[in-house]
Formats: structure tokens, sequence, C-alpha cells
């Protein structure tokens, strides 16, 4: 069989949604709308050139009719761009030069608190992951670094203790720990069944997350270091969802808000592990895809180009409704990442949010 | 977007839908088709005023749906990961086989990184010029050769039985 007849055969179990234009127009409409709710909320602040405070606007209630208590970010800002990629290259903050300057690598995350950068660099068979702190990190010393599948799953834990890294196989885990500064390998088995695996726990427990969506539910599973099952939560879903139940957020961030309560899914849900209850999380405008990160406890952000092509960092409540939004002033034109750290001595320049 | 822009719209989209959907699922893969093919038509329609009277609004789509899977697999490479993969025994039968084989295309296709993917299904099944290749992914005609040739090595090596392809038409024959 040719290499074109098999390449059609692919495809042909399969058609198009029926209504692609609508749905594209709709969401044409919703993402004008936010643009306009965010350049009025802009309009109505001091802002500095290349500072921005965070904006506080008078949010409706969740999607489903209850008002919203969630506290909104405090109107100082608290978090520094650390890390950015832009046109697929990452930059960094120096704190020695006081400048973002080009890493080379092919993703350089931050940990939550900023102390500590997670690196890789990547070819198509192979990939090498570092950590070290983040000053030395950058010019490339003190790096602890392990080799890997370039499909190895990472994430920070939410409050910066541990790194964990699971082989492709499913059978052996790396796990950092910014207590030692060490990496370290533990046997891992993979149970048995069809999810997605993803984050890590806070409290330097070593537990994973994993999540599948079943019949009208998806179940949040928390494994011990050992691959053991120690919690396991099922939570209804609110619809059918359009996407799959992996996580919505990469490259090692992490997905469990700092508080280990919220999880993301790319399926446009929010599961709120405390209550055991899923809720939609419905962008206007930008798809779960483009969320980059938590804000904290009750607020997501996203980084990307608004309606008219310029980069902005915006921030969303866990319903899906924008907050605050922050023009990326001098950071190029097509980033597509940013990573947050709270502010500290080495952070002084650095664009903050 | 309103009246005869939107009219406009929705006619290309009418009659393109199936031929990007096909790409889509090519690109992106069967999981994800739907959302990559929407995010692209989002900003075909963001865009459409000033890219409906370019040259090839193809040409655009394509482009958009090429930048959206690389940026999306840069993204989620590092975390997803199914552990439960379907079976590929095949059946007894030609027509067992050729669905085997469609499967194993389809996982080989999965791993293959976005840029080998991209050359290897825009030159094969779209069947473009490298030329035109190399614009879609912003590189060189060299670049696109490499990437084509390292991924028809990982096909062949993982689908033995797809004979080898006759070379689509070259710069020359399309000029």
């Amino acid at each position: 069989m040719s290499l074109r007849t098999a390449l059609e055969d692919v495809t042909e179990d399969r058609t198009p949604p029926a209504d692609l234009a609508d749905r594209a127009l709709h969401r044409l409409a919703r993402h004008r709308r936010t643009r306009t709710r965010i350049l009025v909320t802009l309009a109505s602040t001091a802002a500095a050139a290349a500072i921005v405070a965070p904006l506080t606007v008078t949010r409706p209630g969740n999607s489903n009719g209850s008002a919203s208590t969630q506290a909104p970010p405090p109107a100082h800002p608290r978090y520094a761009i650390l890390s950015y990629q832009d046109g697929g290259s990452w930059y960094a903050w120096d704190p020695r030069a006081h400048r973002y300057i080009g890493t080379g690598s092919d993703a350089y995350v931050p940990s939550p608190d900023g102390r500590w950068a997670l690196t890789v660099q990547v070819d198509s068979d192979h990939a090498r992951w570092s950590v070290g702190r983040w000053a030395d990190a950058i010019h490339g010393r003190g790096l602890s670094t392990y080799d890997s599948m370039p499909s190895a799953l990472i994430s920070w834990a939410p409050d910066s203790a541990t790194v964990v890294l699971i082989d492709p196989s499913g059978r052996a885990t790396t796990y950092f720990d910014a207590a030692t500064g060490m990496l370290t390998a533990a046997p891992w088995q993979t149970p048995t069944g069809n999810y997605t695996l993803f984050g890590a726990t806070p409290g330097r427990r070593g537990e994973i997350v994993v999540a599948s969506l079943v019949a009208g539910s998806v179940r949040v599973q928390t494994l011990d270091r050992r691959g053991r099952l120690a919690r396991s939560v099922t939570v209804a879903i609110p619809r059918s969802p359009t996407g799959t139940g992996v996580p919505a957020l990469g490259r090692g961030l992490s997905p469990l808000s700092p508080d280990g309560r919220f999880l993301l899914l790319q399926a446009g849900l929010l599961v709120d592990l405390g209550e055991a209850r899923a809720t939609r999380f419905d962008t206007d405008g930008p798809t779960v895809d483009s969320i980059n990160g938590w804000y904290d406890d009750n607020h997501l952000i996203r980084t990307g180009p608004d309606g008219s092509g310029r980069p902005v960092m915006s921030v969303y409540d866990t319903s899906g409704r924008p907050v605050n939004s922050l023009p990326l002033t001098g950071l190029g034109r097509g980033i597509t990442d940013a990573c947050l750290a709270p502010i500290g001595p080495d952070t002084a320049g650095a664009l903050v949010f | 977007m309103e009246g005869t822009a939107e009219r406009e719209f929705r006619e290309y989209v009418a009659g393109q839908q199936h031929a990007l959907y096909k790409l889509a699922l090519l690109l992106a893969g069967h999981e994800r088709a739907d959302d990559l093919l929407q995010s692209a038509l989002f900003r075909l329609a963001q865009y459409w005023p000033r890219v409906s009277r370019a040259d090839s609004i193809d040409a655009y789509v394509r482009k958009v749906m090429y930048h959206e899977q690389a940026s999306w697999w840069r993204r989620r490479r590092w975390r997803e990961h199914s552990t439960a993969q379907p079976p590929d025994t095949a059946a007894p039968g030609d027509l067992a086989a050729g669905v085997a084989l469609r499967l194993r295309l389809r996982q080989a296709l999965a791993q293959l990184p976005p840029r080998q993917r991209a050359a290897v299904v825009l030159r094969y099944y779209e069947d473009l010029p490298e030329r035109d290749v190399a614009a879609i992914m912003s590189c060189s005609v060299g670049t696109v050769r490499s990437h084509t040739a390292r991924a028809l090595a990982k096909l062949r090596a993982s689908c033995p039985d797809l004979v080898s392809a006759p070379e689509p038409q070259g710069e020359e024959q399309r000029a």
C-alpha cells in the first residue's frame, strides 16, 4: 500500500462536525466581548508603561448562578515574570544581569516559589532534565540532571517541595527534593486502567494525582510513591466534555492549585477535590488549552495575543471569567507562555503582575 | 463579522471542511483534530477580512494549523500519557490487515515529532511542493527534506508493509 493511500485510510472513518462555521463565529463574538471588557477595565487605571497593577472588576456570579465567594487578586503586584516562551524559544530572568536572556532550552520553568529552575533539552529520541537554583541554573551551574525519553511526564508540586518525573513506561519515577537539591529515582508501578498522569501533590509526600473521564464522571486518584492508591474521588461532571481528561497545564507547571484543592482538566472542567464536584471552566475567547498557570488558589493566568495581536497576560477566576489583564510590553509579540514567581530580591527589574 | 464577510466565511468553511478536517486528523490525531480545526477556523474568522483578500486562504489555514499544533505539542508533551494502548493485533484476512496497517500508521504518526509529522503529511498527503511546505513551516527547503526523510524512515520502520511512496510532484512539475 502506498503511503498516500495509507494516509487517506487513516482519515476515512471520521467526518467533520456539522457546525464548524457557527462555532468559530460564536467563539469570535465571545472573544470580542471579552476584549471590550478588558479594554474598558484597562482604561480606568493609571498604568505605568511596563508595570500594571492588577485590576479588580465587579464579577458576576458563577456559571451556576450562585454568587462568587472568591477574593479577587490583591491590588498590588505580587508576582514577577521569571520566564516566558516567544516564538518557540524560552527566555529567563537573569537576576545578575537584570534582564531576560535566551536560554536555548526547550522549557525553562521556575518552581512555584521561584527559587528553582526546571529546564529541559529535547531531541527526537532523548530528553535531559535539569533542576538547579534559579540564579545558578541560568548560567548552567549547579544542575542535577536526569535523562529520559522525550515523552516523560513531569510536574512541580504546588509548594515547590518536589518535582516528580515519570518515565514513559510508567514503571519508574524520579523525584527532586528541594530540601536536599537531589534527584532520587524510585520504583513505581502503574496501576491498570486508562488514565492520564499529571501532578504532584503538595507536602513532600511525593504523591501523584491521576485522573480519567468515565461514564459521565471524572475519577481523580491519588497514588503514593510506589503507585499504590491512597485516595480516590469520583465527581459527576456537569456536561459531556468536549476535550480529554488530560490536565490543561503543561511543561512542568502544576495543574493543581497552590492549595491542592482545584484541578484543571483540558475538557473544560475544574474539579474541586475538597468538595468533590466539577464545574465548567469556559473562558470567553481563549480555550482551556491556552491557560498556562495558577495565579493563586482561586485564579489562573493565560498568556498570549489579545484580539489585536498584542501579547497580554490575563487572570481568570475559577469560573473562567476575566478579572484583570497586563500588556506584556517589551517582551516580544509571539509570547505563548509566561511563568510567574513571587516578587523577591532576585526579581528586581523583572516585569511584575 | 457581518453580512458579506460572514457569508463568504461560511461558504469557505462549507467547501473546505472535509479537506481541512482530514488534514487536522493527520496533523493532530483523532483525539485533538476537532480542537485543532476549531482553533484554526477561529483564527481565520478573526482575520477573515484581511486573509480573504490574500492569494491563498488555504495556505493561511494550513500555516495556522501547523503552528497551532506545534505550539500545542510543545506545551503538552511533557505531561500527557495514556497507559492503556488499543491492541493492534491483526485479524485474519486482507480487510483486517488493512485495518491493522491503519492502526499502526496512526500510532506511528502519533510518535513523530510535530515538524516531522507535518512535513510528511504536507508532502505526501497534501502533495505540496517542498517550497510551499517550507513556507508553511517557516523553515528552509533543506530542513523540510531532512524532516521528511526522518519521518519516512520511522514510518517504514513501524509499518514495513508500506511500499516506497512515489515522490510527490516536485517544484518544477508544479510550477
